[in-house]
């Protein structure tokens, strides 16, 4: 829980930091859609049931990585992306133990896959 | 809490009535807020209240002029809300469908958000306290509340598994269970 919420915490920073740190346009750009994508990951994996989908946040933190290389002229703005990155592909490494259990997790529901292609096949066949 | 209103390998019941009369009070702030916006947008109030970016909000709700894109918040928030009180403390197995369902808006509209939260700033160039505050209900009502989805799915896909009809399992009631209906159940 603790490492979804500094998450969240750095997803709201990348979305200010363009402001503050008067990032140029490239970076600017990647840390205003950086930043939405963290804060909705972090918050959705801050639920037990949804706790595993911290590693889409590597995602953003390579794009911001990338991008804070290529920009690193802009000495303050592009150091602060590589720092926020780096910290968001940390904490998306930090599994979590949950209190409660899940009844076997969103494995547990494949077998509806299963059960909607027999329903569709039957419906196809009935219609 | 009757140990037959919770989930097998759950600890704990996600369709209890505490937690959801908070998301529906969630939602109902959500409600709030975008029919304000909706207002605003539809031109029934002359000017929007913000007090971080004063000259932002009214930019980004005149971006997707003529369509009042607050409307569709507050279709998903008042959904949210119904969703929240269709069934008793053991929907997740005697009435799957409205959990699933509630499941379906809500991560509609916690992707929606992030979307609105994305084009502020890149699209418009400016930002919008009060969307996003609404952006950030719906996030937290998405991850709050998507416990009670997975129980029902988790249900209904035990149910079909044993090749029962499908839909019946969505259904609820006797026809689509395969346990012993809980004593709360109505």
């Amino acid at each position: 829980m603790i490492a979804a919420l500094l998450s969240l915490a750095l997803g709201i920073w990348a979305l200010a930091a363009p402001g503050v740190l008067e990032s140029e346009s490239l970076l600017r750009v990647s840390e205003h859609v950086a930043g939405p994508v963290v804060v909705g990951i972090s918050l959705a994996s801050a639920s037990p049931v949804l706790r595993r989908m911290r590693i889409v946040n590597l995602v953003p933190a390579a794009c911001l990585l990338v991008v804070g290389f290529i920009t690193f002229r802009a000495a303050g703005a592009a150091v602060n992306a590589i720092v926020v990155a780096a910290l968001l592909g940390t904490l998306a490494g930090v599994s979590r133990q949950t209190e409660g259990h899940y009844g076997g997790g969103w494995r547990s529901v494949a077998p509806l896959r299963r059960s909607i292609t027999r329903a569709e096949r039957q419906g196809s066949h009935g219609g | 809490m009757p140990v037959q209103e919770l989930p097998p390998g759950w600890a704990t019941n996600p369709s209890a009535w505490p937690k959801r009369v908070a998301l529906a009070a969630l939602a109902l702030a959500g409600l709030m807020i975008s029919t304000y916006l909706t207002l605003y947008q539809v031109k029934l109030i002359g000017s929007v209240w913000d007090p971080a970016f004063p000259s932002g909000s009214p930019a980004v709700l005149s971006w997707t002029k003529p369509v009042p894109d607050a409307a569709f918040g507050v279709g998903a928030y008042a959904a949210e809300i119904v969703l929240s009180f269709i069934g008793n403390a053991g929907r997740w197995r005697s009435r799957p469908w409205p959990p699933v369902a509630f499941g379906a808006v809500a991560a509609i509209a916690a992707v929606t958000s992030v979307i609105l939260m994305i084009s502020q700033p890149v699209a418009v160039g400016h930002w919008c306290t009060l969307c996003l505050a609404s952006a950030g209900i719906s996030l937290v009502v998405f991850a709050w509340g998507i416990d009670e989805p997975l129980a029902a799915l988790q249900h209904v896909a035990r149910v079909s598994s044993s090749r029962r009809s499908l839909w019946r399992a969505l259904r609820g009631g006797r026809a689509g269970s395969l346990e012993r209906q809980p004593s709360a159940a109505r």
